[in-house]
């Protein structure tokens, strides 16, 4: 005996087998119709349709026979398959490759064998079509072609199955694409009848597929106004009448183009959708066409984050628009190149902006600030921190302007500064105005230098010359003329105390010292002590006195005049003068209260006024600065003073003063 | 010793001239008084080798050509001419004229009054209290 041989395709021949799915399958009738009738045909008492795998041969339909399947090496279709017509052997006895097969030696006893290669499309013969007898004999010539037929029709009988199989998930696949795509999917007829309606379409829509498949074409869902407008588009566009319909979405697809398009959808519940439409025509193997595909996607999305970008660049533009207004803006590169200027910086330079971008920033320096500035600018915003600062820049015309800077960094991922926003504003008036301000105060402090020295001096003279003449031509002088002398030594006197006066009160308004936090109840109690006051005039401090921030001087200056005043007009055998202080909101509140004369209504406000005195000077000395000086030292930090007073039985004095600490920090210690 | 020494002032106003001398006889004091106008002639007179060197200096502030600050800096450079004490005699009670002066180290500082009382008050302080601070012998 023979084994058959294996084809030199083995491998492939296999593979086509198996995509058939065909073994170890039940009997199906189709096959054994076909075994039978070629048995009947064959007058053969065995029929099979014999499927040759690896190590055996498994029969799908059998006439005859009981075994279901037998070993390759010993199959006669093993051979038969590598032909591509009948393989007919007359007798097995006879034929040295099956003569001592347990086929024919035993069961089923086989002598004659006729078998057809099922051939399949791939030119794979994958089995045969056999018939079987125990007999020698010959097929006639039509039972053989009878024989070829049959085969042919089995091997299209799987191919058959094959390609419904494939059928089958080609359609599962595209339920579950339709099923599943985040797009809605409707097809329709050539004339626009929906065929298709998927899950998603129905989601956007509302609509049961079954409302509208067979039933309606897409133009029912489409806002109609939108469909009139794009009929009139693509009438214009294509030179012929579109009509405002279903042909709408088909007209660009039917000329072979994209038709990709916005839309709103109109749901079955009125309400509106923003979608964007693809259409394609569906054509079938010879070009025409079966349908149309519409794809339709929800873009109601991207709408609102299209709204919102839009808000927020109006909101920025706004933005923009209220910085340019107040603030001159620059925007440079690393390199400090300007990149963008707004209309304010053009103003202020006096450059155009043609003329600015581009430039290095360094078109405005002024040169007024050294090196060591500019490098301090650099080092600042090159290390990616914010600098602020005043700079003076020159403008085109050579005229020089200030302007308040604060330039920010803006960083890469990095830490490296892609650009700079500088943000000024224009503050030359107020460095003029502070310029001017420097040269009035230093011509004031000129001037006062300037009183106290020269105009002192001539009156020290005269002082001296006036004593002098008393004591030197004392035997040579009557009363009348030392009475005279007198009166001139007094006027000196009071004139050398009002320029001390106005220099004191001109002095005030300067700050000249240090804010520094002055114990105010050590001040006072010092300068009630300094003024030595009389046997019959007492201080009673009622309560301590807070610690404030003030210049020392001031401080101190306060509380002689009105001290020195109290004690100057006493007029009771008993004097008393009392000073307590309380926490009034944000102010200190003071009060020196004296048991003197008082003071009448009507003077109340003209007492603060300078050089005003309510008593001849002659009676008692008073230059009308000291309380004018009060008021100004109050009114400087930040409060307010004013007079209480009864004719006879004393005046209060009150005045307050800002808190300038945290209340623990300002608060009496005892 | 110290009667004999000269005092040297140095003042432009006339009135005051008359003063401190006036005061000076008044405490009866036997020291020459050497009167200059301004801080040049002063220093003339200092580095007039012809001339006595004085034990004390009274300087006035505000002067013509060179003022008591001027003069104060050059004599203050001086290794001999700062030995010699230097009392500022001045109208101004400006804070910043003390300030000034006592950067260059003077022995006093003395508001002129314009009471004569007052001022020869000033000077006998300011004789007791340069003959208090004996100094060494030049």
């Amino acid at each position: 005996m023979k084994p058959p041989q294996l084809p030199a395709n083995e491998s492939e021949r296999l593979a086509d087998l198996i995509q058939y799915q065909v073994l170890d399958t039940p009997s199906e009738e189709d096959f054994d119709d076909l075994t039978s009738l070629a048995s009947e045909i064959c007058g053969a008492p065995i029929a099979l349709i014999s499927l040759l795998d690896g190590k055996r041969q498994w029969f799908k339909s059998k006439v005859g026979l009981d075994a279901s399947e037998t070993p390759r090496e010993i199959s006669f279709c093993g051979h038969a398959i590598h032909g591509r017509s009948v393989f007919e052997v007359r007798n097995a006895l006879n034929d040295e490759r099956f003569a001592t097969n347990p086929l024919v030696t035993g069961a089923p006893d086989i002598r004659f064998y006729a078998g057809m290669p099922l051939v399949t499309p791939a030119g794979h013969a994958i089995g045969t079509l056999c018939v079987i007898d125990r007999v020698e004999r010959e097929l006639t010539p039509g039972q053989r072609i009878a024989l070829e037929r049959l085969a042919r029709q089995a091997t299209s009988q799987m191919e058959l199955r094959l390609s419904n199989r494939r059928l089958a998930e080609q359609s599962a696949f595209q339920e579950t694409l339709l099923a599943s795509a985040p797009a809605a999917i409707i097809s329709t007829t050539p004339l626009g009848v929906i065929t298709h309606f998927n899950p998603e379409a129905e989601k956007m829509l509302g609509y049961q597929s079954v409302e509208l498949i067979g039933k309606a074409t897409p133009a029912v869902f489409h806002d109609p106004a939108e469909v009139v407008a794009r009929a009139g588009e693509l009438t214009a566009e294509m030179g012929r009448t579109v009509e405002p319909g279903f042909d709408v979405f088909t007209t660009n697809a039917l000329a072979g183009q994209s038709e990709t398009h916005e839309w709103t959808y109109v749901r079955k519940d009125g309400s509106r959708l923003p979608i964007i439409l693809s259409v394609s025509a569906l054509r079938d193997s010879s070009g025409n066409i079966t349908g149309f595909l519409g794809v339709a996607r929800d873009i109601s999305e991207r709408r609102a984050l299209e709204a919102q970008k839009e808000l927020s660049m109006r909101a920025l533009a706004d933005f923009k628009a209220a910085l340019d207004e107040h603030a001159i803006v620059a925007i440079t590169d690393p390199r400090g190149r300007i990149t963008y200027v707004n209309d304010k910086f053009c103003a202020l330079s006096k450059y155009s902006r043609e003329e600015l971008l581009g430039q290095d920033h360094r078109i405005v320096n002024s040169e007024h600030h050294p090196k060591e500035f500019i490098a301090e600018l650099w080092g600042t915003i090159g290390s990616g921190r914010v600098w602020h600062g005043k700079i003076q820049n020159r403008a085109k015309d050579g005229s020089f302007y200030w302007v308040n800077t604060t330039i920010v960094p803006f960083l890469d991922d990095d830490g490296v500064p892609v650009q700079y926003i500088a943000i000024r504003s224009d503050i030359t008036k107020e460095v003029e105005l502070a310029r001017e301000i420097d040269a009035t105060n230093q011509e004031l402090k000129d001037f006062a230098y300037v009183v106290s020295h020269d105009l002192k001096a001539p009156l020290r003279g005269i002082g001296t010359l006036a004593g002098w003449l008393s004591e030197d031509y004392a035997d040579k002088i009557d009363d009348a003329g030392r009475e005279q002398l007198t009166l001139m030594t007094n006027r000196v006197k009071r004139l050398d105390a009002l320029i001390n006066g106005i220099l004191a009160y001109s002095r005030a308004g300067r700050a000249r010292e240090g804010l520094v936090k002055v114990n105010l109840h050590t001040v006072a109690q010092s300068v009630a002590e300094m003024l030595a006051p009389p046997e019959h005039i007492r201080f009673v401090f009622e309560t301590p006195l807070p610690s404030l921030l003030l210049e020392p001087t001031k401080a101190h200056q306060l509380f002689q005049n009105l001290f020195s005043n109290a004690i100057k007009f006493m007029d009771k055998p008993h004097g008393l003068i009392r000073v307590r202080s309380e926490l009034e909101g944000n102010y200190w509140h003071f009060s020196v209260a004296d048991n003197g004369p008082g003071i009448e209504e009507k003077y109340f406000e003209r007492i603060f006024e300078l050089f005003q005195t309510l008593a001849p000077r002659d009676e008692i000395e008073g230059t009308g600065v000291g309380l004018a000086l009060v008021k100004k030292i109050v009114e400087l930090g930040g409060g307010r003073i004013w007079v209480e007073s009864e004719r006879g039985t004393g005046a209060t004095f009150h005045f307050t003063l800002r808190r300038t600490e945290p209340l623990e920090n300002s608060l009496p210690k005892p | 010793m110290r009667s004999e020494q000269t005092i040297l002032l140095v003042e432009d106003d006339h009135v005051d001239f008359l003063t401190i001398q006036r005061a000076l006889r008044q405490l009866e004091s036997s020291n020459p008084l050497h009167h200059v106008t301004d801080g040049e002639k002063a220093l003339e007179y200092l580095r007039d080798a012809s001339k006595a060197r004085p034990g004390l200096i009274l300087l006035d502030l505000n002067m013509p050509r060179m003022n008591g600050r001027e003069f104060l800096t050059h004599i203050k450079d001086d290794p001999i001419l700062k030995m010699i004490p230097v009392v500022v005699l001045t109208t101004s009670a400006e804070d910043q004229d003390r300030i000034i002066t006592f950067q260059k180290s003077v022995a006093g500082y003395m508001i002129k009054s314009v009471e004569y009382p007052k001022f020869l008050e000033t000077m006998r302080t300011i004789r007791d209290y340069w003959i208090a601070s004996e100094l060494p012998p030049n």
